[in-house]
């Protein structure tokens, strides 16, 4: 059996993922969006006894790469000795940009890479008019032509036998420059270089990533005694390419164009018009965030049910004892903090998948991209911005789609700040206690209080915006170079396939840690050391001897949470809190919380020893609030929830990074505890500052 | 041995590996050589696994 390594290259947009899924059945995000194709892909298929190692590649214009995607074709491509170097390059085009498509398979074949050429969509030369004499296509091509649809899977039998055969003898396109020869050579002979286009690719390319340190040392002492400037080069040869392209292709490739606009400049008219754009953009946000909050309530119901019934049949078949009680109070409820978010990731990819599949996205991207330009994120940053008002988790898995390094990392980092759906328990009980219930001018002060909570939410981002972009380093410059697809009807299949995808990732991968961290804090807040945990029940009763029942179990659980492991944590953090008008009873709802916000809220009823309290039961929110209104701080003597301390806890949950999830989810879409750590540590110590100057401005 | 110290030995494991686990994803990330996203976003493991076998 013989094996074949494929590559598949190709422009953005010009549906080489359709067709790497129809080529291998492997299922994968398809969009018409730029730089879709954001991680390596690769499948295997079995043909009439051969086998073929098939690698969907990045999308590029050409192989000089203009973001880090992009650098693995040429690293690939231009060094024989790599592991995935092909053993057939198919290089995709579309009939809308064929003259592009053109100009990348000439640079492969230049590098001396065998390769065929294939036109997808091959009904859009009908549609759009297009005569290609494929004849004389081919000829200039120095190679058989092939046309496929990936979406009705025309031509990729054909395709498929393609691959064992040889590529067509080529004669190599693009003539270096006669200035450049003498050097051209210099560098065959020092690198021991076959190919005259590969030695112009050192001088060209501003890094050759496959060379050894001393050769790029060596490399650079050539180009600095003879000027070279890595990127004029690269000018010189775009230039001289398209100008033989525009004039070959004159003669193969005419265009019937009748002078009617076609659907998609229609619907553009509308969709991208200065005004009318936006104003349906809103709309389409509106919709969106009103699914992610309304259409995932009843399965978050339904989620929260069946885990409420699991929690209930495994508390009952499991004798009483730690078991099960870790079970009951930390593993389920664990795994449900994650599936509850389930029905919320599912919709939102739904609709983002729906707007890249019918190619909508790429007209939000041109829309928001001057508005996000000065705060160093990009157009594409807005769909992770607006998601996180529902839930940051989501909203940061759905940056992915920004294939700029730096752009992609500030969004990820700056996307917590938005006020999402967790934060509301916590401002709603905060803003009760310490907001007068009045009002002005028919506006409740209350109302204004929560309206200015989400201002700052997005205030923090925008401002953290521009702080990081300051500090983080770009490797490469951002510009929005955008191509503006066909609009069409999204295919259903993949749509599905990439939400499946999306939130499976999302359920395992962010389960894991979040599950272990459930564990610890379970663990650190049901054991203690001393007698004073140990004799809890003894001691409460003895200072509570008329206590009814269920009041004394309350009084029995706070006294124990105050002297557990986390209990004494809380104690410990007392000196670090109490800055910020902080108890430690705050304390510890504010390292219970770290696993999610929406936990404060608990944490404090137990505390304050009044057993589970549901936020939106006014009769048990009511009950909680008058017991933290009478509190009194045991450091400062005064009422525990003033003014100051409630307006320093709502700034420190504006601004802290206070969820286990989202943590765990920056740390799955980085791949760096790194830029986690710092995110969270930047984060929670703006909280502190902002919170401490508001306290000690307030007091 | 008791049934209820035979739990709390359980439990005691659960949370050590729980331990374990969490510090193996910090040490693992901070030993990696994989800068995440400072990289971009195909900063992914097959990714960089991809470019180290390049």
């Amino acid at each position: 059996m013989n094996h074949y390594k494929i590559a598949l290259i190709g422009n953005p947009n010009v549906g080489k993922t359709s067709l790497f899924n129809k080529l291998t059945n492997l299922r994968q995000k398809v969009g018409n969006y730029p730089g879709v194709t954001v991680e390596k892909r690769e499948g295997k298929i079995e043909r009439n006894g051969n086998k073929f190692q098939i690698t969907d590649f990045p999308g590029t214009y050409t192989i000089y790469p203009s973001s880090l995607d992009e650098e693995i074709v040429f690293k690939t491509l231009g060094d024989k000795t790599n592991s995935h170097y092909p053993n057939l390059a198919v290089v995709i085009g579309e009939p809308s940009n064929l003259k592009r498509s053109i100009l990348l398979y000439q640079q492969v074949r230049d590098l001396d890479v065998p390769a065929i050429f294939v036109i997808n969509m091959k009904d859009e030369i009908k549609s759009k008019g297009l005569n290609i004499d494929l004849k004389k296509l081919e000829d200039f091509l120095q190679t058989k032509i092939y046309l496929t649809n990936a979406r009705t899977s025309e031509g990729i039998d054909e395709l498929v036998e393609a691959f064992t055969k040889d590529a067509t003898p080529y004669n190599r396109h693009y003539e270096i420059p006669k200035e450049y020869l003498s050097i051209v050579e210099k560098i065959k002979n020092e690198f021991n270089l076959k190919s005259d286009y590969l030695a112009w690719q050192y001088l060209s390319q501003k890094e050759v990533p496959f060379e050894s340190k001393e050769n790029l040392s060596k490399l650079d002492t050539i180009k600095k005694e003879n000027s070279i400037v890595s990127k004029r080069l690269q000018v010189k040869e775009a230039l001289d390419r398209n100008k033989i392209l525009e004039e070959k292709l004159n003669d193969i490739i005419s265009y019937n164009f009748d002078g009617n606009e076609t659907l998609t400049d229609k619907i553009d008219k509308t969709l991208i018009h200065p005004v009318f754009g936006y104003i349906i953009f809103l709309g389409i946000l509106l919709l969106i965030f009103q699914a992610v909050y309304a259409w995932s309530a009843p399965l978050m119901t339904m989620v929260e049910d069946l885990f409420g019934w699991i929690d209930e049949k495994a508390i009952s078949l499991i004798p009483e004892g730690p078991i099960n009680e870790i079970i009951g109070g930390a593993i389920i409820p664990g795994i449900e903090g994650i599936a509850v978010f389930v029905p919320q990731i599912a919709i939102l990819f739904l609709f983002i998948s729906i707007m890249e599949e019918t190619g909508y996205m790429s007209r939000v991207v041109y829309l928001m991209d001057r508005w996000l330009k000065p705060f160093g994120l990009s157009g594409k940053s807005v769909v992770p911005l607006i998601s996180g008002v529902a839930c940051a988790v989501p909203a940061i898995m759905s940056a992915r789609n920004i294939e700029n390094d730096k752009e992609r990392l500030l969004t990820i980092l700056v996307t917590p700040f938005m006020t999402c759906s967790a934060r509301l328990p916590i401002y709603i009980v905060l803003i009760a206690l310490v907001i007068p219930d009045e009002h002005i001018f028919g506006l409740s002060y209350q109302a204004l209080a929560l309206f200015v909570m989400y201002i700052l939410g997005v205030l923090g981002a925008l401002g953290s915006a521009i702080l990081l972009d300051l500090i983080i380093k770009a490797k490469h410059k951002s510009y929005l170079i955008l191509e503006m697809p066909t609009y069409k009807l999204p295919d259903w299949k993949n749509v599905g396939i990439n939400v499946w995808e999306k939130t499976l990732g999302f359920l395992v991968d962010a389960g894991k840690i979040i599950f272990a961290i459930s564990i610890i804090l379970w663990v650190l807040g049901t054991f203690g050391p001393g007698e004073q945990f140990r004799n809890a029940e003894e001691i409460v009763t003895a200072h509570h001897p008329k206590m009814n029942e269920e009041d004394l179990a309350n009084e029995i659980a706070s006294y124990k949470l105050e002297h557990s492991y986390l209990g004494r944590l809380g104690s410990v953090i007392e000196p670090v809190v109490e800055p910020l008008g902080y108890d430690w009873k705050m304390g510890i709802g504010l390292i219970s919380s770290f696993a999610a916000r929406e936990v404060f809220v608990g944490t404090m009823s137990t505390v304050y020893s009044l057993g589970e309290v549901d936020v939106e039961d006014n009769g048990q929110k009511d009950r909680l609030l008058h017991r933290m209104k009478n509190e009194i701080n045991q450091n400062t003597g005064e009422p525990a929830y003033n003014l100051a301390t409630g307006v320093s806890l709502l700034l420190f949950y504006a601004f802290a990074m206070q969820c286990m999830s989202t943590i765990a989810i920056v740390k799955r879409e980085t791949n760096s505890w790194k830029w986690t750590l710092i995110q969270t540590g930047f984060m929670t110590g703006l909280a502190y500052v902002v919170a401490f100057i508001a306290y000690h401005f307030l007091k | 041995m008791d049934n209820i110290w035979i739990q709390y030995i359980f439990i005691a494991f659960l949370f050590g590996f729980a331990v374990w686990y969490v510090v193996k994803l910090i040490r693992n990330s901070f030993s990696s050589k994989g800068g995440g996203c400072s990289k971009g976003c195909g900063c992914s493991p097959s990714k960089d696994e991809f470019q180290k076998k390049g």
